[in-house]
C-alpha cells in the first residue's frame, strides 16, 4: 500500500514538473504511460490544469484603490497635482448635468401635462345661461378685485346698496338697470350654502357678471358667468408638491471585497421633489448617494489590471411616480426613475406605501431596486442594487 | 511626466534617491514608480493577506517603507521584486500578530453556497489560499500569479529553489483537497451533460 502511495506521489511530483517546464526530458514517456493507466493521474491533471488556469485568469495585478493611493502620498507628504479636483469635475459632471436634465424635463411635464383646473362644484353646477328675452334687462358689472359677491335677490334693497359700497371697483350700472328685490332661488340657496362651508378664492383678474332679470317674473334669476371670464376660482384638491426623504439599505448583487462606503448617513440617502399633476401622477427629481460595487477590467500596457470598488456614488435621476389611495391614510405607490451616477447610465425602481398620520406628512417604506450601467475601455459593466428604502413624505 | 515614462525603474530609483534633485523631482520620480508597480504588489497583498483592509494597510506599509527607505547607495536591478520583498516583510509582521479566522470546516460551507459561474474557481481559490500556511500560499502565489521562477522566489525568500519547488507543490496538493468538492461536483456535472 506505501508502496503505491509513494509510486503515485512519485507521478504526482512529475506531472507538477511537467506542468512548470521542468520534467526531464526522460521522465515523460514514463509520466505519459502512467496518465494513460491511471484515471486518477489524468483526474489530477485536469485539476492542476484548472487550478493553474484560474489562477492565470484572475489577472495578474489589481488596481489599488484610489483612497489607498491618496493616504500614501498624503502620508508621504506627496501632493497629487490638480488629478483631484479634475478627477472630482469629471465624476461630477454627469449627476449634476442629469438633475439639470431631470428638472427640465419635469417643467416640461408640467407644462404640456397639467390639464387646467378642474371647475369646482359651484361652477359646475350653475344654471344654463339663458338667452335674455324681449322682456329681460341685461345688467353687466365689472368687476376687478373683489373676494365677495351678493347674489341678487339674496340681500335686502339696503344690503344691496352696501354690497356696493363694499365694492367701489363696480363699474357704475346702466341707466336702465333696474334691480327688484327677489327671493332667492334653490340653486341660490346652494350657492351661497357652498359659499359659507367653502369660501372660494377668486382670482385678481378682472370678470363679468352677467345678470338677467324677468320683470314678469322676478324669482327667475339667472346669473351667467360671461364665457371670458375666468370666475375659476383656484381650487386645490391636493397639495402640488411632495418632499420626500428617504435612505437606502441596498446591497450590490455584484461581489467585491470591499466593504460598502457607508461612512455617514449621506452616502445611503436621498431627496426628492416631486410635483403632483393629478389624483394618481407625479413627476420629479431625486438626487442622492448609494453605494455600488464595482468590478471591471481593463489594460494597461500589456497589463491587464482588475479594478475592484464599492464606493458611495452621487445620483441624480428624473422621476415619475404613481400612486392610488387605500383609506384615507395608506397611500401605495410605484416609482421609476431615469438618469446618471458619477461613472454613468442610472434606472432605478422604487414599490411601497406611504402612511399619512397627517394630511400633509407621511412616513414611506418600499423595496428598492437600481441598475447602473457603466463603461471602461469600451467595455460596458452593470452593478443591480436590491434593498429597501424608508422614509419620510412631506405635502405642500 | 512624458519623459519619465521612458525611464527604467533602474534609473526612476535613482533619481528618487538623488539629493541633488528638487523634491518634486524626486516625487515625480516615485509616483512614476508607483503607478507601474502598484498593481502588482496591491495584488500580492490581497492574495497573501486575504482581508482586503488587511492587505490595504501592508501594502500602504510597503510603499511607505519603499520610499522612506530609498538609499542611493544600493544598487537596484529589480524594483518589482525589490517592492514585492518589502511587501512580503509587512505581511509576515502582520501574520505574526494575527491569528486564523477561518477554519476548514467553515470553508466547505462556503464553497458549497458559491454560484457556479464562470469566474467561481477563481473566487474560490482565492479563498483556499486563505486556508494554505503562509509558506506554502507565498510559493504558489508568486509562481502562479505573479510568475517568477523558482530560483526567483528563492532569492526572495532566503531559502533554496528546490525547497521552493516543494512548497509550490505542497500549496497545489492542498487546494486540491480543498477544492475536492468543488472538482467532484464539476466532475459529475461534465458526467451529467456527457450522458
Amino acid at each position: 500500500m506505501n508502496d503505491q502511495m509513494d509510486y503515485t506521489e512519485q507521478y504526482s511530483e512529475w506531472l507538477s514538473a511537467y506542468l512548470d517546464g521542468e520534467l526531464e526530458p526522460a521522465l515523460e514517456e514514463p509520466l505519459f504511460s502512467a496518465l494513460a493507466t491511471h484515471a486518477d493521474l489524468r483526474q489530477e491533471m485536469r485539476e492542476l490544469l484548472a487550478l493553474r488556469r484560474a489562477a492565470r485568469n484572475d489577472l495578474v495585478a489589481l488596481v489599488p484603490p484610489l483612497g489607498t493611493t491618496a493616504a500614501i502620498f498624503q502620508g508621504l507628504g506627496i501632493g497629487m497635482g490638480g488629478s483631484i479636483g479634475a478627477s472630482l469635475l469629471r465624476r461630477l459632471w454627469l449627476p449634476v448635468a442629469s438633475a439639470i436634465a431631470g428638472g427640465a424635463l419635469t417643467w416640461l411635464a408640467m407644462t404640456l401635462l397639467s390639464t387646467p383646473p378642474t371647475p369646482p362644484p359651484v361652477a359646475q353646477q350653475q344654471i344654463p345661461p339663458q338667452q335674455p328675452t324681449p322682456e329681460t334687462t341685461v345688467v353687466e358689472r365689472i368687476v376687478y378685485r373683489t373676494r365677495t359677491v351678493y347674489l341678487p335677490g339674496i340681500p335686502s334693497t339696503a344690503r344691496a346698496e352696501e354690497a356696493n359700497a363694499a365694492t367701489p371697483e363696480y363699474a357704475t350700472p346702466p341707466a336702465t338697470a333696474t334691480t327688484p328685490a327677489v327671493q332667492p332661488s334653490q340653486h341660490q340657496q346652494e350657492l351661497a350654502l357652498l359659499d359659507d362651508v367653502q369660501p372660494i378664492r377668486f382670482t385678481a383678474a378682472p370678470y363679468t357678471i352677467r345678470r338677467s332679470e324677468q320683470s314678469q317674473s322676478p324669482r327667475d334669476v339667472a346669473i351667467e358667468q360671461s364665457a371670458q371670464t375666468p370666475l375659476l376660482p383656484t381650487y386645490e384638491h391636493y397639495p402640488q408638491f411632495r418632499l420626500l426623504l428617504r435612505g437606502l439599505a441596498t446591497s450590490s448583487l455584484v461581489t467585491v471585497p470591499q466593504q460598502p462606503d457607508r461612512s455617514s448617513a449621506l452616502s445611503t440617502s436621498a431627496v426628492g421633489l416631486f410635483y403632483t399633476l393629478s389624483d394618481h401622477h407625479a413627476v420629479g427629481i431625486e438626487v442622492g448617494r448609494e453605494p455600488f460595487a464595482m468590478q471591471f477590467y481593463g489594460y494597461q500596457e500589456d497589463t491587464r489590471l482588475r479594478y475592484e470598488a464599492y464606493p458611495a456614488l452621487l445620483w441624480g435621476v428624473a422621476s415619475y411616480q404613481y400612486r392610488t389611495q387605500l383609506g384615507p391614510q395608506w397611500e401605495p405607490f410605484a416609482q421609476l426613475g431615469v438618469g446618471a451616477t458619477e461613472f454613468g447610465l442610472l434606472g432605478r425602481a422604487t414599490a411601497g406605501v406611504v402612511y399619512r398620520p397627517a394630511p400633509s406628512v407621511g412616513v414611506m417604506l418600499g423595496l428598492e431596486g437600481a441598475l447602473m450601467r457603466y463603461v471602461y475601455q469600451s467595455t460596458p459593466y452593470l452593478t443591480p442594487n436590491v434593498g429597501i428604502t424608508y422614509g419620510i413624505m412631506f405635502r405642500f | 511626466m512624458r519623459e519619465l515614462e521612458a525611464l527604467s525603474d533602474a534609473e526612476l530609483y535613482r533619481r528618487m534617491c538623488d539629493g541633488e534633485l528638487s523634491k518634486r523631482e524626486r516625487d515625480a520620480a516615485f509616483t512614476e514608480l508607483y503607478h507601474r508597480h502598484a498593481p502588482r504588489v496591491y495584488a500580492y497583498c490581497r492574495r497573501i493577506m486575504g482581508d482586503d483592509d488587511v492587505a490595504k494597510d501592508a501594502f500602504q506599509e510597503a510603499f511607505m517603507r519603499f520610499y522612506s527607505t530609498a538609499d542611493p547607495t544600493r544598487t537596484m536591478t529589480n524594483v518589482p521584486a525589490f517592492l514585492l520583498r518589502i511587501a512580503r516583510n509587512v505581511c509576515l509582521n502582520i501574520k505574526q500578530s494575527a491569528r486564523p479566522t477561518l477554519e476548514l470546516e467553515d470553508y466547505h460551507s462556503i464553497t458549497r453556497e458559491q454560484p457556479y459561474e464562470n469566474d467561481e474557481l477563481a473566487e474560490l481559490l482565492a479563498r483556499a489560499l486563505e486556508l494554505l500556511p503562509l509558506e506554502y500560499r507565498e510559493a504558489f502565489v508568486l509562481h502562479e500569479y505573479e510568475g517568477l521562477s523558482y530560483a526567483e522566489i528563492g532569492a526572495m525568500t532566503g531559502v533554496s529553489a528546490d525547497v521552493v519547488k516543494v512548497r509550490a507543490f505542497r500549496a497545489r496538493q492542498k487546494l486540491r483537497a480543498i477544492l475536492a468538492p468543488y472538482f467532484s461536483d464539476r466532475t459529475e456535472d461534465m458526467n451529467t451533460t456527457d450522458e
